[in-house]
């Protein structure tokens, strides 16, 4: 079946939600229009990725329910390759957890990482690549994460988990994309990553993006990112031709985007500095299903 | 969306094709050139539209006039002879209108009449895809006769009555009930009718079936006896089976069904028989021909329940379903979203008796009550 005719269409009783699952009004009315999912469907389609990424798809969305997985479609030196995010804020009293999500893939792409369901996680992820989706490598660490108390802005910490044991990766820091731009830039120059004194924080707080919902600083551990929630269709053309997107992706969203003009999707570049150029190491785009 | 200019007046515009887009130049006529009969127009605005877009448009301008159409109409009458003009401003006759919950409240009937008669029973829902519509409320309910109590004939029949069966269709029903082994009450209902329906279904012997197919001829498997409690309108259908046709086979028959159809329905209709492939062996489908007495249906109904099918094995034919009728890609999602996990039951196409080509999609059938003993 082609990603064409897999294609979903927004119904009168479509939420809509961000990549944190935080709902928001859509931007156009959207019965009849494109489902976000139709980008991941085209993506996976694109990349020629096996068909099961299609079914661990549908797995997932059997097991948990609509809208409420969020998924990521990355741009790597390498070429595309894919995240699921997962949320439950009620934490310990979670429905969706990642025992249940595993468990729903299982058939797929098998997971041999151990989860202590204790922990006050309230969201985790799981990776995707062309090898995984073909059955060739299992799926070897799911990334959680869990709040940050103290933190004065909205705020998480993300381990990877796996086999081996667990590992510190990344610090998300939140803030509004209207009033807290500045402490946002703030958060941007306080890095060992960007030097400000040598390029401006607008090559990172992009001005064609940073008109936005919601502005995410990120501290990783070789490097910081960015991201934007809350991007307007147009903003997502900029975003990728920005990027330098394969083509097809591009014009998908080109062609398409009367169809997708009610959605807000969310961005993300992961930078640092390298010999004082501003270089983005990966970027990716999100939407839910 | 934000205007990016102020808005343009039109009194004039022209459509046309460019590849598979759609252009469209809005501008106004010059006031002396239209005194003058003369067609002079300054194009304001040129729109390129894809098709998608201008098919959501057509659909959202056929909304957006429906509130002005009694204004619309007295307009286009002026240009009328005064003997025509009063005709044409007249509403056109408003549909019979049940009670908005009269359907909900004869669908809930039916179910509690046949539950009452405390037989297992097998219940399986369909929606009709047409021109601009999906209809999803409708059901089959099914059960063996000889399982009934009593008086089967008086039991089934009193249900009808409750469902105000039409006299002729109750007397024919009554003179030929001894024919069924099973029988199929249906249900259906849209805007503007409810139907009550009675299927009598027979043990074909399995000489006679043979026979059939070595004579490539059809038998009588259904006696059906359909009526609107609205109209109070009544028909009877028959359904010929075809006993242990090949999928060529098959697939002649429904090119004979579609010889003066659209191109476009037999595809699908052909499309789905290969769905079956590889599932199950044609012969172990069952293809029905319907045939209706006081009208010109004709129609088709493939079982494929044998091919273990999935709702959402069907997808690419519902999208093409979709397109070919109009209907609004997000009604036909809102649905798909609820069954499309369920077992894909039959397929039922063709000229339907107001003929309208449609298609009928059965699905997820299930046993009742549920925890019946014949079920276990």
């Amino acid at each position: 079946m082609s990603a064409t005719q897999r294609f979903e269409y927004a119904t009168a009783a479509d939420p809509a939600f961000n990549y944190c699952l935080w709902e928001y009004s859509p931007a156009a009315p959207a019965q009849d229009k494109f489902r976000a999912i139709n980008l991941l469907y085209h993506s996976f389609e694109y990349a020629g990725i096996d068909e099961r990424a299609f079914a661990i798809v549908e797995a997932i969305r059997e097991a948990i329910g609509p809208f409420r997985t969020v998924f990521g479609i990355k741009l790597l030196p390498q070429g595309l390759a894919w995240e699921f995010y997962f949320y439950d804020y009620a934490r310990r009293a979670r429905r969706v957890s990642i025992s249940r999500v595993l468990a729903a893939i299982r058939p797929f792409l098998p997971c041999a990482v151990p989860v202590n369901e204790n922990l006050p996680y309230f969201m985790f992820s799981l990776d995707l690549d062309a090898a995984m989706a073909a059955g060739r490598r299992p799926l070897d660490v799911v990334h959680m994460y869990v709040g940050n108390p103290g933190s004065t802005v909205s705020s998480g910490i993300a381990y990877a988990l796996r086999a081996e044991g667990t590992r510190l990766e990344n610090f998300y820091f939140f803030f509004d994309g209207q009033s807290q731009r500045d402490a946002a830039a703030d958060k941007i120059r306080s890095s060992a990553h960007f030097d400000d004194t040598s390029r401006p924080v607008d090559d990172v707080l992009l001005p064609e993006l940073r008109d936005c919902r919601t502005i995410c600083v990120a501290n990783k551990q070789t490097h910081d990112c960015i991201y934007f929630s809350g991007v307007d269709v147009d903003q997502l053309r900029w975003f990728l031709r920005h990027l330098a997107y394969p083509s097809p992706i591009i014009a998908f969203v080109e062609h398409h985007r009367g169809v997708l003009d009610h959605l807000l999707f969310d961005v993300g570049i992961d930078y640092r500095m390298e010999n004082g150029e501003l270089r983005a190491l990966k970027s990716g785009y999100y939407g839910v299903f | 969306m934000e205007p990016s200019a102020p808005p343009q007046a039109a009194n004039a515009f022209k459509l046309a094709r460019e590849g598979s887009d759609l252009v469209i130049e809005f501008g106004t006529v010059a006031p002396s050139e239209a005194a003058a009969g003369a067609a002079a127009v300054t194009v304001s605005d040129r729109v390129i539209l894809t098709r998608d877009t201008a098919k959501r448009l057509v659909r959202w301008l056929d909304d957006s006039l429906q509130p002005h159409a009694a204004a619309l109409r007295a307009e286009e009458a002026k240009a009328l002879a005064p003997a025509h003009a009063a005709a044409a401003t007249r509403p056109g006759p408003a549909p019979a209108r049940p009670p908005a919950d009269e359907a909900g409240e004869r669908a809930t009937q039916l179910l509690r009449m046949v539950g009452n008669l405390d037989v297992p029973h097998q219940y399986e829902r369909s929606f009709r895809i047409c021109r601009r519509a999906l209809l999803a409320n409708r059901f089959l309910l099914t059960l063996d006769v000889d399982n009934i109590a009593g008086d089967r004939r008086e039991r089934v029949l009193e249900i009808c009555d409750r469902l105000r069966m039409p006299t002729a269709a109750r007397e024919a029903a009554a003179a030929n009930f001894a024919m069924a082994k099973c029988i199929h009450f249906g249900f259906e209902a849209d805007d503007d009718s409810i139907i009550g329906k009675l299927y009598l279904e027979r043990a074909v012997p399995g000489e006679e079936a043979a026979q059939a197919r070595a004579g490539g001829s059809p038998v009588l498997l259904h006696l059906a006896f359909k009526w609107d409690l609205v109209s109070e309108t009544a028909v009877t259908a028959r359904y010929w089976w075809r006993p242990g046709l090949g999928a060529a086979e098959i697939a002649e028959r429904l090119a004979y069904v579609y010889r003066d159809g659209p191109p476009a329905s037999l595809a699908i209709a052909q499309a789905a028989l290969a769905l079956t492939e590889g599932r199950a062996a044609a012969e172990q489908l069952q293809y029905l021909e319907v045939e209706e007495a006081e009208n010109a249906r004709r129609s088709f109904d493939l079982n494929l329940y044998n091919a273990k099918l999935q709702v959402a094995d069907l997808l690419p034919l519902l999208h093409r379903m979709r397109e070919h009728f109009g209907v609004r890609p997000g009604q036909v999602q809102a649905l798909y979203d609820q069954i499309k996990t369920k077992a894909l039951g039959h397929l039922a196409g063709g000229v339907h008796r107001n003929g309208e080509d449609f298609f009928n999609v059965y699905y997820g059938v299930v046993g009742l009550p549920h925890f019946h003993g014949q079920f276990r």
